[in-house]
């Protein structure tokens, strides 16, 4: 995964940035030559058609742009709040479009999972059980699959998720193990069943 | 119907595709026409030029209200005619 954790020095860095742009619309540029490729990613992997994404990323740096006036430090990396704006418009476009929802995944992330939902005395073959997580996973909320998405399938570290959720790291934490142990119950009355 | 659409990642598409997404202008023109529309359809009531003239037409209007009816000027007034009256008889 591309994204990295920025230290205080280079969030309050982008801050500065954010400071001039907010008087300046014109030093947007910058940041938005930064942030594109991360964020255009982002909602490829949940979109899954790349014009579709290019048009969506458009429309978050353009609502980050003329939101920007509104935008506050709280010591949080500036992406934080473009991810949450890619968040929503990912949300608005399903509710309007009311496609199936694009989850990707890569084989390993789905084994990490797997792994980590497995109870012990499990001795299903593993291609089998990814097969039940997957069943499993239709359960999950929008806001839980969101978690699952962040914390398995692209491997971000809890502070990144409480940043994008705007929660706090903790919180982030709890939730996700609350989830993956949902996850667990929903798989196992489907194994009963 | 499911709601949701498994399927394992697929190649991320070339930094060539990503870059010809990219376009600081466009966003910016977007960003300035976004804000002349909102500057255009502003309501009346909140232009600070147009509130600020009804409230002093609503001043000069109760200043004038109050100055017709003061309670003081009336007997004044009825005074004077009276003088004027009398004045008229001698």
């Amino acid at each position: 995964m591309e994204t990295k954790h920025q230290t205080i020095s280079e969030i309050e860095a982008e801050w500065a940035l954010v400071q001039k742009a907010q008087k300046d619309p014109a030093l947007f540029a910058p940041l938005y030559n930064k942030h594109f490729k991360p964020i255009f990613l982002f909602i490829f992997r949940r979109i899954s058609e790349e014009d579709l994404a290019g048009d969506l990323t458009a429309l978050v740096f353009s609502k980050a742009l003329y939101n920007l006036h509104k935008y506050s430090y709280r010591g949080l990396p500036f992406s934080a709040w473009l991810y949450r704006i890619a968040l929503n418009e990912i949300q608005a476009y399903y509710r309007q479009s009311k496609k199936e929802r694009v989850v990707s995944f890569s084989s390993e992330a789905l084994s990490i999972l797997s792994q980590d939902i497995r109870e012990e005395e499990n001795t299903q073959l593993q291609e089998e059980r990814e097969q039940q997580l997957l069943l499993s996973l239709e359960d999950l909320s929008e806001e839980e699959m969101v978690y699952i998405e962040l914390r398995f399938f692209e491997g971000r570290s809890f502070k990144e998720i409480a940043d994008i959720q705007q929660v706090t790291e903790n919180n982030a934490k709890v939730k996700t193990y609350r989830i993956i142990d949902r996850l667990r119950k929903i798989l196992i009355r489907k194994q009963n069943a | 119907m499911p709601k949701y659409k498994f399927q394992k990642k697929s190649n991320d598409p070339s930094d060539e595709f990503i870059r010809s997404k990219m376009d600081f202008n466009k966003i910016l023109q977007q960003q300035q026409d976004l804000n002349n529309y909102k500057k255009a359809t502003k309501p009346l009531y909140k232009n600070k030029f147009f509130l600020g003239f009804m409230i002093l037409l609503g001043v000069i209007c109760l200043l004038l209200i109050f100055d017709e009816n003061d309670p003081e000027e009336a007997p004044v007034k009825a005074l004077k005619d009276s003088v004027v009256v009398d004045s008229l008889k001698k």
